[in-house]
């Protein structure tokens, strides 16, 4: 059987005070896992180790049969790895073509002629290739952000790391994105966080809803989905004691957990259970508060 | 689907090279940025107007030492800001994810900084063909402040500290990441060699750029001392720019070496000076 591309044992991780942490285990292979959670659940956090660029204070990571912690098999990882940041860092002033190939010689693509083959490739494959030899400077936030990705894209790496990659990105581009990623991980690993549990829906075949350092659901959207089923409720009026519900855009009011008078039931989405997931641990910190 | 998607070879490892490799190729990379960097060209675009009054004027802003000067500046801020460039637009973490060690980045950055030197090379190598100091034992110029050459070796001091200036913004960088960085450094390098009375005397063979003394001659082997000091003191700062916690053999070693050769090429050109 082979061994999984992510392997993940009680892994702990702090600053300072702040637990960002707190004894993750998973494991994921092929396809693409979605990780979701609020700001600060440490879904960042995890994917800087599992980019190589953090190490755990405790626990054991394994990443693509080897240990990230021996400085050999670290740069055997990172030459089979793509990462894109949150905040991925630009050089203004180099054109997008100049900033891949730059990343491409830190990958160590050194044969010239190929390496350059391949950064168009990538840029293609962003739709990046007309503009390739913009300057960064001149990009807006979007291209930007597809520069990012093209440079994680980079000689097919085995394991792709991916931090918020479709935030800043217009409906078109996120088609697109999904497009490009779905593709790739027939055959690849890929680990994304993001926001967006509509990208979730579409594209991940597994998710892990984080907080306080902790994954709390670990299962298919679907599954994720059925966490809400029975409590996503359709209603004329707001109820003032629900903790979750907002006016849709047909004047309904959607209510998520206890049932208001003269509620329909509807079918859950993936973001309802997200926020009930999140809302109920939320209320349950607030109640034992 | 995009066709590139469809066509995507397994490319891997006909593309990768070793460490060596890609830090060569970096190192290209790296030398046409430094070379193309504004405060590189600014530097001989200034020599340039001025030494266009005449081969007089070019020999005078070279031989007392002004256009390496010139030169040297604008090698140390623009090499300062081209090893700061990762961290001043926030790339590093998208670099520690990568295959090529910072370390490796370092070197790469050193080694573009053969081409500031290079080009002080070819300004000596027009200077010394015009001046043409083997035509005589002792080939002496009427400049003011005068300056006497003894020999082709007097025409190297002035690359060589070009170098030191190029290769002491790599090494700044380690620690500092702000562009005033270099400015704050040149304005105290010049503070110390204005204000202070230190480099006077034989002392004086302790600056990068040093003159022969009018009153009392001194032999010309100091000059080959000098050069060699000058050498340390590059091979010094690169080394310091690569050190690591822990120290890697081959540093250790160079850096001994490196050392010595300053401290004893430093120590030999005062006595040989010293009356």
């Amino acid at each position: 059987m082979r061994e999984p591309a992510v392997q993940a044992i009680e892994v702990e991780k702090r600053f300072h005070r702040t637990q960002a942490l707190a004894g993750v285990t998973f494991d994921a292979g092929e396809g693409i896992t979605g990780l979701l959670g609020p700001n600060g659940a440490g879904k960042t956090t995890l994917l800087r180790i599992l980019a190589t660029v953090l190490a755990p204070d405790r626990g054991d990571v394994r990443l693509l049969g080897r240990d990230p912690g021996r400085s050999d098999d670290r740069i055997n990882i990172r030459r089979r790895l793509g990462y894109m940041p949150q905040e991925p860092g630009y050089h203004r002033n180099f054109t997008a073509f100049e900033f891949v190939d730059y990343v491409a010689i830190l990958k160590e693509m050194t044969d010239r002629r190929r390496r350059h083959d391949e950064v168009r490739r990538v840029l293609d494959l962003v739709d990046l290739g007309s503009s390739s030899s913009t300057k960064i400077k001149a990009l807006s936030g979007g291209m930007r952000r597809r520069v990012a990705l093209a440079q994680s894209l980079l000689g097919d790496p085995a394991l792709l790391v991916l931090d918020e990659p479709t935030a800043g990105l217009d409906p078109q581009q996120r088609l697109r994105f999904r497009e490009v990623i779905s593709d790739l991980a027939i055959r690849q690993t890929v680990m994304l966080s993001t926001h967006q549990t509509e990208d979730v829906a579409a594209l991940c075949h597994r998710v892990l809803v984080m907080d306080h350092g902790q994954i709390f659901f670990d299962g298919n959207p679907q599954q994720l989905a059925e966490q809400a089923r029975g409590r996503v409720w359709m209603a004329d009026e707001r109820d003032p004691a629900a903790r979750l519900s907002w006016r849709t855009g047909e004047g309904r009011h959607r209510h998520i957990g206890q049932a208001p008078p003269g509620a329909e039931l509807v079918e859950p989405s993936i973001e309802d259970a997200y926020l009930l997931l999140v809302g109920h641990r939320a209320f349950e910190e607030e109640v034992a508060a | 689907m995009n066709a590139a998607l469809v066509a995507a070879p397994a490319r891997d490892a006909k593309i990768r090279g070793g460490t060596v490799r890609s830090v060569l190729a970096l190192t290209r990379v790296e030398s046409r940025r430094l070379i193309t960097h504004p405060a590189m060209v600014a530097g001989p675009g200034i020599l340039a107007l001025l030494g266009a009054r005449g081969p007089g004027a070019f020999h005078f802003l070279f031989l007392v030492g002004i256009g390496y000067l010139f030169v040297g500046i604008g090698a140390f801020l623009a090499s300062n800001l081209c090893a700061t460039r990762n961290r001043r637009d926030r790339t590093e973490e998208l670099y520690a994810s990568l295959p090529l060690r910072q370390v490796d980045r370092t070197a790469a950055h050193l080694l573009s900084q053969i081409w500031p030197l290079a080009a002080s090379l070819v300004i000596a190598g027009i200077l010394a063909a015009s001046t043409r100091p083997w035509a005589g034992a002792s080939a002496r110029m009427g400049i003011e402040p005068r300056t006497i050459v003894h020999g082709l070796p007097d025409f190297l001091q002035g690359p060589l500290a070009v170098a030191f200036f190029s290769m002491a913004g790599a090494m700044l960088a380690r620690w500092f990441t702000t562009a005033i960085a270099v400015p704050v450094a040149v304005a105290g390098f010049i503070a110390v060699n204005v204000v202070t009375d230190l480099l006077s005397g034989p002392l004086r063979w302790l600056g990068l750029v040093a003159t022969y003394s009018q009153t009392a001659p001194e032999p010309a082997t100091v000059m080959a001392w000098h050069l060699a000091y000058s050498l340390g003191g590059i091979l010094l700062l690169g080394l310091v720019a690569l050190a690591r916690r822990p120290l890697p053999r081959g540093v250790a070693i160079f850096g001994t070496i490196a050392v010595s050769l300053t401290v004893m090429a430093g120590t030999m050109q005062v006595l040989a000076a010293s009356p």
